[in-house]
């Protein structure tokens, strides 16, 4: 008998610490600054709100989800699961790419146009990118493997016919 | 030389000129390009509009030298003549200069953009100044849609799009000028058929909604029990079996 196929396992190296606050990188501070400059007039609000969006942004992320939390005076916590992710987007415009970083647009099913959570500033977006892209649904589902000899009922049966007529023809040898 | 250059510029302004294959499908995952008529209709589409600019600094030249300047005090246009000319050659040089560099974005813009294809997921990746990565799971998505228009069927091309669950608010999208984050487009596929074939094979497999429901039944692996040789095994040991008592 062929011994059932197996999907290869994949092994993603935990990218990002669990359990842990994740502060982002300095350098999106400096991406922010020169972000507010493109805002002309309303430069130094925009700067101010940057300034203290990098300073209170935190990501944590743990076995079953992600949570995300910015603000000082109108504050914000996002919550989401990788096993509801609809899709991953990873952007970068040239002057993000030139410092380094990447937004990871995370998208649930809900009817929000924009991104449900857009993660910046991340030391290995890339690496961050490949971590969600393994939990979120339908990309590695250690399930699926097991699944297929559990529920093929016919399978089952005829393996267990052979399985009884082996026996038989042993009782018959003693017998014999 | 010209591949060297090419490769230092695309490094030097950090476009990805490779695509990102999700780590443990590399055996398994399907990396094309657009075709190439699609190339060629870009092309096509940047020498028409490249030609229409020179004609409209053709015509902008021949108005202001013999319609506009001839309405001016010949004073004005002895003095102040120089200034016309030089603006036309400001806007005849920004036209040779673009030139190239709009070739090599079209260019570039083909050979950078690449779609991966697995057994789980199919990737877009696109974009010259804003990089983007699409990373849409096949158990996700929603529907297919593809479409041609009447160039596109001239030169045999079409866009696959994919979508997934979500993205109402429309109209705030339509504000943003953004493309919608729930939609992916395979732009100029040759062989749109054969993509939609495998996504929709996989898409069957997975019969359930595609929001992430907590009692899914995850597609079985194929074929992953020979019942045949399960079956041959059982009647050679009833063989033996009767031969013993025969």
């Amino acid at each position: 008998m062929t011994s059932p196929e197996v999907p290869p396992v994949v092994h993603v190296r935990p990218a990002v610490p669990l359990d842990q606050e994740i502060r982002p990188v300095p350098r999106l501070l400096v991406g922010y600054l020169l972000q507010s400059l493109l805002t002309g007039p309303v430069a130094p609000f925009t700067a101010i709100y940057y300034y203290f969006r990098y300073h209170t942004l935190r990501y944590r992320f743990d076995r079953e989800g992600i949570s995300m939390a910015w603000g000082i005076l109108f504050r914000r916590e996002i919550h989401l699961t990788y096993a509801r992710i609809q899709d991953i987007h990873l952007t970068s415009h040239l002057l993000e790419r030139f410092l380094g970083l990447a937004r990871i647009q995370i998208q649930t099913a809900s009817g929000k146009a924009g991104a449900e959570m857009v993660l910046e500033g991340l030391a290995d977006h890339e690496a961050v990118r490949d971590f969600l892209y393994a939990r979120m649904r339908g990309a590695a589902h250690p399930e699926a493997s097991h699944a297929a000899v559990a529920t093929d009922a016919t399978a089952a049966a005829v393996q267990d016919l052979a399985q009884a007529l082996k026996d038989l023809q042993k009782a018959l040898e003693v017998l014999g | 030389m010209m591949d060297g250059l090419r490769l230092w510029l695309l490094k030097l302004l950090r476009i990805p000129s490779a695509p990102h294959i999700p780590p443990g499908e590399e055996a398994h995952a399907r990396i094309f390009l657009a075709d190439g008529a699609y190339y060629r209709l870009q092309i096509w589409a940047l020498m028409l509009r490249q030609a229409g600019a020179l004609v409209a600094l053709a015509a902008g030249y021949a108005w202001m030298r013999f319609g506009w300047i001839r309405s001016l005090p010949p004073e004005v246009v002895r003095d102040y003549g120089w200034i016309f000319l030089a603006v036309e050659l400001f806007a005849l040089a920004s036209w040779l200069v673009q030139l190239p560099l709009s070739f090599l974005l079209v260019k570039w813009d083909y050979t950078c953009r690449f779609y991966v294809l697995t057994d789980r997921c199919l990737r877009i990746q696109e974009g010259l100044w804003t990089f983007r990565e699409q990373t849409f799971t096949l158990a996700n998505i929603q529907n297919l849609d593809v479409r041609q228009n009447p160039l596109q069927r001239l030169f045999g091309l079409s866009d696959l799009v994919v979508r997934t669950a979500g993205g109402g608010d429309a109209h705030a999208q339509q504000a943003q000028q953004g493309p919608s984050l729930h939609e992916g487009t395979l732009k100029g596929l040759g062989d749109a058929a054969a993509v939609k074939a495998h996504i929709l094979a996989r898409m069957k497999a997975y019969r359930d909604a595609g929001l992430g429901d907590p009692g899914d039944r995850h597609p079985v692996a194929p074929a992953a029990l020979d019942l045949a040789e399960v079956a041959r095994e059982a009647a050679a040991a009833a063989r033996a079996v009767t031969a013993r008592l025969g």
